[in-house]
């Protein structure tokens, strides 16, 4: 397609306003714990278009709904792994009904009817606009990558960089572009991210020093994967700052 | 508290077989709502949150006016009917800003500012206008401060 013809080409959100709705009925119905996984995907992903928008509404509803799957989503995945020690795996299940009671009461708030009216209404993505603030959200990783190689570089700054490599993401797939994102490092920051769900979870808990064997253990993987993290940065930061992530 | 009641901005006619939701901001219509803003803005009118209406005219709206904004702007579907005593258990934060439609946005003041609904008819908005409330959020139990339109905002927002 020539550039021009390209510039000018609009792109609808309805595909994933439509996926937002079956992964809400999915997660109403609870069949599938994959549901929860699909609302937050798509709330993340709809989050990007507002952002190629250029818009601020309707972002911190997104958030907001996001937030209460995420909830059910990290009980899901921690209570999914089988080297748990008992009375964590108790204390998480016992979490996750009230969690699930929160997300229905989410659902059923006119807050959210609100908001899937308002992301029904939504204007056509402009491809030129929408590829200048791709540039953005490009440098944004960058930054956040070269700040992420640190060695004083915290984990907060890893999932900054985890959030904002995920956005550069999605947004090349609203423009219906293959990105050439960095899938390990991507992957490793996911892992990352686990290790450090099931920790703050156990702090939550006050399990920490009940379970103590468990959160050094816990500890020593979140610095393995840090380094993980840092490598595969290492071998994806020619990608990612040359812009092809 | 204060509470800034805002009238959407002037928005396209509606179309043949479009939903009324679906009517965007005119081209004018988001150019004169920005020289609105910058007129609050001139006056040090800034808000904590907003609620707005979910319609595509007041959420356009809403989003011209986020420069304003310290906290959220929230989606509320009360913002698109008659004002309810749900809508006032809304009103918490010290600033809000309400981004809604006539005859709602009227009657909502006539109702806070005198426990009447039906004298809405005395508190009438232009499109991007501008009433600002002070007191307790309860019908009868505010008074307006400010009630501005569209054409002196934007003055004050020129004025050097």
């Amino acid at each position: 397609m020539r550039s021009s013809q390209q510039d000018e080409r609009r792109i609808e959100c309805g595909r994933w306003r439509e996926a937002l709705l079956e992964r809400i009925d999915v997660a109403r119905a609870g069949r599938d714990s994959e549901g929860v996984h699909g609302l937050r995907v798509a709330c993340a992903r709809l989050d990007v278009y507002l952002r190629l928008l250029g818009w601020r509404v309707l972002r911190a509803d997104l958030r907001w709904l996001r937030r209460a799957a995420s909830s059910v989503r990290d009980l899901d995945v921690l209570l999914a792994q089988s080297d748990l020690p008992d009375a964590f795996r108790a204390a998480l299940q016992a979490q996750r009904e009230p969690a699930r009671e929160q997300l229905l009461a989410v659902l059923a708030h006119q807050r959210c009817g609100a908001l899937l009216n308002a992301l029904e209404e939504l204007p056509p993505l402009h491809f030129a606009s929408a590829q200048r603030r791709i540039r953005k959200l490009a440098t944004r990783v960058a930054l956040l990558g070269l700040n992420a190689r640190r060695p004083d570089a915290d984990v907060d700054a890893l999932h900054a960089l985890r959030r904002a490599l995920r956005r550069l993401r999605y947004a090349h797939e609203w423009l219906n572009r293959e990105p050439k994102t960095a899938r390990r490092l991507q992957d490793e920051l996911g892992a990352l991210n686990d290790v450090v769900v099931a920790q703050r979870q156990l702090a939550a808990l006050g399990l920490t020093a009940t379970l103590h064997e468990y959160d050094a253990a816990l500890s020593e993987r979140l610095a393995q994967q840090i380094q993980q993290v840092r490598g595969a940065w290492q071998e994806a930061s020619g990608a990612i700052l040359g812009g092809e992530a | 508290m204060k509470l800034t009641i805002i009238r959407h901005a002037i928005a396209a006619d509606p179309v043949e077989g479009q939903r009324d939701s679906a009517r965007p901001l005119t081209g004018a219509g988001k150019r004169k709502f920005e020289g609105v803003v910058k007129g609050l803005e001139r006056l040090g009118i800034s808000f904590v949150h907003v609620l707005h209406s979910p319609l595509l005219r007041a959420v356009e709206t809403a989003d011209l006016l986020s420069d304003l904004v310290e906290g959220e702007l929230r989606a509320s579907g009360l913002m698109a009917r008659a004002p309810t005593k749900a809508l006032l258990e809304e009103l918490s934060e010290e600033r809000m800003a309400l981004v809604g439609h006539e005859p709602y946005v009227s009657e909502l003041v006539a109702w806070l500012a005198t426990g009447d609904r039906k004298l809405a008819r005395a508190f009438p908005f232009k499109k991007g206008g501008v009433v600002v409330l002070e007191g307790e959020p309860k019908p009868g139990g505010m008074h307006v401060a400010a009630l501005l339109t569209p054409r002196q905002l934007r003055a004050i927002g020129r004025k050097r």
